[in-house]
């Protein structure tokens, strides 16, 4: 068993929300754009636009919500788990013997 | 009218957490992970490979990780790598494929943050015997929120095992069986009772052994059900061997440019909606939107439902489980998801207008004629009868947290009183038609879903422990691993 340093910072987290806000606007971007998309069958043209304005729209509060949620309760405990230093150690031990 | 609000309630809270806002949280975690693992799925596959050749014991743990492994599968490979995938394939295209490859790539580092985290935060006696150990155990390592954080995962994951784990599985087996029976000329409702008897017979015996007896008769099924269907699905790969080059042509084509097909008809499965005339159409969207969560919901990472068995695993390092669970999801997403998806591209069944598992039967009934609902059929059957099992143990874990080292109830009969109930629902659910349960599957469909958000909260405040560990562990693989073995 060895004593592993583990970094602590806040670059993780930043890193997730950069993905998380890059991701969200390639996926919202792609569907604005797939408004436009036209079919052959105009019926299936409108029933795709309807439903992509209904999913994606419709879902952008509870996605920040969520977002937010998580974000907040992370940036809680993550404030406590690294406040005060910047690098811990952690035992490659499989768990703790009791 | 109070009723009625609640369950509205629950379906748009159902709407969101199976939905675009968790697909795009679920999926960036596993990319953030990615970034922060520097691609460790994929410089190091090697490792994950040989890792599995591992001989187990040293450092605690009750079974042999061969068998924890084996376990999840049980769980993770269910009815959504037929069903699931055939589904993605109708409302995103060929194009949701690749983006259901993506999903596996990422989410192999989203399960080995979760998993390694498991090993670490447990507590073994010197016998092995793992004391504490699943994933409310690591929750409640988060400061400040991680105590309620992990009764809320606990409470989330024993409701959804009942409805999700048990009684959907229960009743797609016995869907399997009655297919197979109408297929072959038998009677459907005296199929469905004998299955439903002896499923209860089969669980009950399992599952009162505990994790050791559910990981023993994983290892016997797993193998052989992971070969049945990876063998008949390349199988058919070959009879159609000549549009493989045109399918994945499709599939890269689909995950960037809308598509449109001339519908046909099915020639095997019969549905009404099978009728040829009109078109079908996916655009870029779609593929991206069904690829994507039919992945994420097939792999299970970042559900934190898999940690539950992981953790029970005899290990010399946190970071060897989180192996094992890099090549659980390869073998779940990037090879038997595939397997089914490529089938169902590349037979030309994608334009009939079928979808779920009907659309996969009509796949194998192109290349397999009237032996595919055997073909089919007996893999539904063992994907749903492995996921009844490991999620007992996966609800156990949960159940204990809850009443156990929370409400301080004696160990022992908390968990009898679980095997009980885990029993008592199979030979209903089996018996009686989807719609008796409709709203109760949704109700855990919906905790399910739930089981994600503490678990994601878990994973970004101990992200840095688990790097450490996963780092450490594939630069000391060899020495780790060929020292005990000189030793031995």
């Amino acid at each position: 068993m060895s004593e592993i340093p583990v970094k602590l910072s806040y670059i993780p987290l930043v890193v997730w929300i950069v993905v998380i806000v890059l991701l969200a606007g390639f996926v919202f971007t792609t569907a604005f754009i797939q408004l436009n998309v036209k079919f052959s069958d105009e019926e299936l043209t409108e029933k795709k636009q309807n439903k992509i304005s209904e999913e994606v729209f419709g879902n952008l509060p509870a996605f920040i919500v969520l977002v937010v949620l998580i974000l907040g309760l992370a940036l809680i405990g993550f404030y406590k788990f690294v406040v005060g230093r910047s690098e811990a150690t952690v035992s490659s031990a499989p768990g703790e013997l009791v | 009218m109070v009723l009625e609000t609640l369950i509205n309630i629950m379906y748009y809270v159902n709407g969101i957490v199976w939905g675009l806002p968790a697909i795009i949280i679920l999926l960036g975690t596993g990319l953030a992970l990615t970034i922060l693992l520097g691609a460790m799925q994929i410089r190091y596959f090697g490792t994950v490979v040989r890792n599995m050749m591992w001989k187990g014991r040293r450092g605690g743990g009750e079974v042999h990780p061969f068998k924890i492994w084996a376990t999840v599968m049980g769980a993770t490979v269910g009815v959504g790598n037929v069903a699931g995938v055939s589904t993605a394939v109708a409302l995103g295209g060929p194009g949701a494929l690749f983006w259901m490859f993506l999903t596996g790539l990422f989410g192999m580092a989203l399960k080995a943050t979760e998993v390694t985290l498991s090993m670490k935060f447990r507590k073994v006696k010197a016998d092995g015997t793992v004391v504490e150990g699943g994933t409310p155990y690591y929750i409640k390592q988060v400061p400040i929120v991680g105590g309620i954080l992990a009764v809320l995962f606990a409470l989330f994951a024993f409701i959804s095992a009942f409805g999700i784990g048990n009684m959907v599985q229960a009743n797609n087996v016995a869907y399997g069986a009655a297919y197979l029976a109408e297929s072959y000329g038998l009677d459907v409702t005296i199929t469905k009772w004998l299955t439903g008897i002896i499923l209860f017979i089969f669980v009950a015996l399992v599952i009162l052994g505990g994790i050791r007896r559910i990981a023993e008769a994983a290892t016997y099924l797993i193998p052989f059900m992971v070969a049945w269907y990876i063998l008949a699905g390349i199988g058919l790969w070959i009879m159609f061997a000549g549009n493989f080059i045109d399918t994945i042509i499709l599939i890269i084509k689909g995950a960037f440019m809308p598509m449109e097909v001339a519908k046909t008809t099915a020639s095997m499965a019969g549905s009404p909606e099978a009728v040829a005339g009109g078109v079908l159409g996916w655009t870029t969207y779609e593929a991206i939107r069904y690829g994507v969560a039919r992945g994420l919901f097939s792999n299970e990472a970042g559900l934190g439902s898999a940690p539950n068995a992981y953790a029970y695993g005899e290990s010399d390092h946190p970071g060897r489980q989180g192996f094992y669970s890099m090549f659980e999801v390869f073998m779940d997403t990037l090879v038997i998801c595939m397997i089914t998806g490529i089938s169902v591209v590349i037979t030309g069944a994608y334009t009939t207008g079928l979808t779920g598992a009907p659309l996969a039967f009509e796949a194998f009934s192109r290349g397999y004629g009237a032996l595919a609902p055997l073909l089919v059929g007996v893999a539904l059957m063992l994907f749903a009868f492995t996921t009844l099992l490991t999620w007992a143990w996966y609800g156990e874990v949960n159940w204990v947290y809850f009443w156990s080292k929370i409400l301080k109830l004696p160990e022992k009969p908390v968990r009898l009183v679980w095997r009980v109930l885990w029993v008592i629902p199979i030979i209903p659910a089996a018996v009686l038609a989807k719609e008796y349960f409709e709203i109760f599957w949704a109700f855990s469909d919906t905790m399910n879903g739930l089981m994600a958000i503490p678990n994601l909260i878990a994973i970004i405040v101990l992200a840095p422990v688990a790097i450490a560990l996963l780092g450490n562990f594939a630069v000391r693989y060899k020495e780790l691993t060929y020292k005990e073995s000189a030793k031995e």
